[in-house]
């Protein structure tokens, strides 16, 4: 694997290098002009052949987006994560399509539920989840969560939730243990 | 004469009550084989109330709701045909001469009703199920005639009634053991009547739901019920008269239906499905051929 | 009733029963509860092991159909998103009557884990009256079968008659409905 990463950087410019949690996973973060170019190195030369998922992360302090696209390769059987940054005011990325044909659906999930916009693909504004959705994406981390289901879904008010139910069970297992 | 109408109701209501008994017990049955407990035996009853109380707010047209009628007017037609005891005056019924040409009318006549009726409902499972169950009446219907008719030419006649009497003096007077290739073919194609389980695609539960009565509910669905015990049994006892000998007394018929409903059970109980044309290709080759040994027997006798 | 209509688009009469037969009718009710097999959640999980072998759900009467309009009980099965919630709708009111409704696990009381979620609904019966609610996380066979031996009860007692309010207040359900789903598609009164 090192001498992947090796050939890699001789190649384009590798911003970061990190460990895994794993011993077959590796994260690199690259450069967003140069994703398609390592994307397809890794998959003609490097048996990456299967692209596993696509991801976001909503990075709101630093204002960016992180789009991870984690690969797997079948012969050494080794996970790479490839990782870039976008603006997160200017959500825009291309889509990779090209390269990965199963990733259409991956970028619709990111477009309804980050807002990312991937320019190339053509359904990825269609619903995927959620129907008739008339608010900011869900999961980006500005979207109160708690407040829309309470103010949309309601709540019971009952003396459940009124009481402690912490105290009641710790008096609970108190009368226990004292028979 | 007026009573033989009021023989005619307590046969159809005695057929009721045996039927979902039968019905009960078959279920009985495949749940012991599947290593279940299973619903009582009388959980057929139970179900024929609830549904018949049960609310209806929808309509599909005329056609919709003629065809429980039709199901149920076959099923009784064939029940008050065949006669269970003969040379009783109340379990002979309405048997006349030329009753099982009557009987064989009325076999197609319900499940024609059915099949309009389905197809009218306008659901896709319910009229994809008519085109597989007229696909397999053909298959079926093929051996069946052949066995009957094979009987009918070797007794020359067409009265249950004299069949059932040319078949009496000891065991080996019965067409099971006279004619037994013609047996053999009208059974596989009362198998196939039944819808039991080889030739079960009609109804294919788990596969387009429940098939023909998909949009049928309460009212309609208890007559489709009714109908299809009265069936049942019309047929079980059909069958006696054919090849079993018929009966002398009450006894004797409740024996002889119940060792044709288990042989159904048994062989419902652990075969899997054949696909439309894998049945309509079976029908048509091994019944029919075992069944053609006889008759061209019968020809040339 | 009008012919050759496919949905009803009239408002549904109410309902009313003589009371003379009611017992031995809700018995048989009770005997004789059929399943539409639809499964909005993960709970639907748990049905096939009560129905089959292990459990043998059978034996109480309760057996499968494939079809909502023979269907007498309606189970939903834990977290029900809004787009579910149509499809239950309109299963739920192709169903005839009487029907009953279980809710399955702590999502159909109160949202469970997923109370603050954006697409959770978190009180199921602001939207379809729900007779018997059965906790736990998810409930194990054993409990769904109490669920319905109370079901059972109360169907006896004539105490279940969930379909009963829904058609007296249908404008109320019908409003709490249409404030989640927003864009409302599907015809008005489907029976």
């Amino acid at each position: 694997m090192e001498q992947t990463i090796k050939k890699l950087e001789n190649i384009f410019k590798i911003v970061k290098k990190e460990k895994g949690k794993r011993e077959n996973l590796n994260i690199l973060e690259v450069e967003k002009d140069s994703l398609h170019a390592v994307l397809s190195y890794l998959r003609d030369n490097e048996s990456f052949k299967h692209l596993a998922l696509v991801s976001c992360v909503d990075w709101i302090e630093d204002n960016k987006f992180q789009l991870s696209y984690i690969l797997w390769s079948y012969q050494r059987r080794v996970n790479l994560i490839i990782k870039i940054f976008i603006d997160r005011d200017k959500p825009e990325f291309k889509t990779i399509m090209n390269l990965f044909p199963q990733a259409e659906v991956y970028e619709r999930e990111i477009k309804e539920l980050y807002g990312v916009n991937f320019e190339g693909n053509p359904t990825q504004d269609e619903e995927f989840v959620l129907e008739d959705w008339d608010q900011i994406p869900p999961m980006r981390r500005d979207f109160d969560t708690l407040k829309y289901s309470n103010e949309m879904f309601g709540d019971r008010d009952s003396e459940v939730k009124k009481t402690n139910i912490r105290k009641i069970i710790s008096d609970y297992t108190d009368e226990w243990r004292r028979k | 004469m007026w009573y033989k109408i009021l023989y005619g109701l307590l046969v159809v209501v005695g057929g009721l009550a045996y039927g979902l008994l039968l019905g009960g017990i078959s279920r009985k049955i495949t749940a012991r084989l599947h290593g279940r407990r299973g619903p009582t035996v009388f959980q057929n009853y139970i179900d024929l109330i609830k549904l018949i109380r049960k609310k209806t707010a929808i309509s599909h047209g005329t056609m919709f709701f003629l065809a429980p009628m039709f199901r149920l007017l076959g099923g009784i037609g064939v029940l008050l045909l065949v006669p269970i005891v003969t040379k009783s005056a109340i379990l002979s019924n309405f048997s006349f001469g030329g009753d099982l040409i009557v009987v064989l009318y009325f076999m197609v006549f319900g499940c024609l009703g059915m099949a309009l009726g389905a197809a009218d409902s306008g659901h896709p499972h319910s009229a994809l199920a008519p085109t597989r169950g007229l696909a397999q009446m053909a298959g079926y219907e093929l051996p069946f005639l052949i066995s009957v008719i094979g009987l009918a030419i070797a007794h020359n006649t067409v009265s249950l009634g004299t069949l059932v009497s040319a078949q009496q003096g000891g065991i080996l007077h019965w067409n099971l053991f006279q004619y037994p290739f013609l047996s053999i073919a009208g059974f596989i194609a009362m198998l196939g009547m039944y819808m039991a389980y080889p030739f079960s695609v009609v109804m294919a539960p788990q596969e387009i739901a429940v098939g023909p009565p998909t949009e049928y509910s309460s009212t309609f669905l208890s007559f489709m019920f009714t109908g299809r015990s009265l069936f049942g049994v019309g047929k079980y006892v059909l069958f006696m008269d054919l090849f079993l000998g018929g009966a002398t007394n009450l006894l004797e018929a409740f024996v002889k239906t119940f060792a044709i409903f288990l042989f159904v059970v048994f062989i419902t109980g652990v075969f899997p499905r054949y696909r439309t044309e894998q049945a309509v290709k079976f029908f048509w080759t091994y019944p029919v051929v075992i069944g053609l040994i006889d008759f061209i027997r019968i020809f040339i006798k | 009733m009008k012919d050759n209509k496919y949905f009803l688009d009239d408002r549904p009469e109410k309902i009313s029963y003589s009371e003379v037969w009611q017992k031995f009718f809700n018995w048989a009710r009770a005997k004789s509860l059929w399943v539409v097999a639809y499964g909005t959640g993960c709970g639907s999980i748990e049905i096939p092991p009560m129905v089959t072998s292990r459990f043998d759900a059978e034996r109480f009467g309760v057996s499968n159909v494939g079809t909502p309009r023979q269907a007498d009980v309606l189970i939903i099965s834990g977290y029900l998103a809004v787009k579910t919630l149509k499809r239950v709708i309109r299963v739920y009111e192709q169903m005839q009557s009487p029907k009953y409704v279980v809710g399955l696990g702590a999502c159909t009381v109160n949202g469970g884990m997923y109370y603050d979620s954006y697409n959770t609904v978190n009180l199921v019966d602001q939207y379809v009256p729900i007779d018997v609610f059965v906790a736990g996380c998810m409930p194990r066979p054993e409990a769904i079968l109490a669920g319905f031996a109370q079901l059972m009860k109360k169907i006896k007692e004539g105490r279940a008659d969930g379909w009963k309010q829904y058609l007296d207040n249908l404008d109320k359900y019908r409003k709490n409905q249409e404030k989640v789903i927003k864009n409302w598609k599907i015809p008005n009164y489907n029976w």
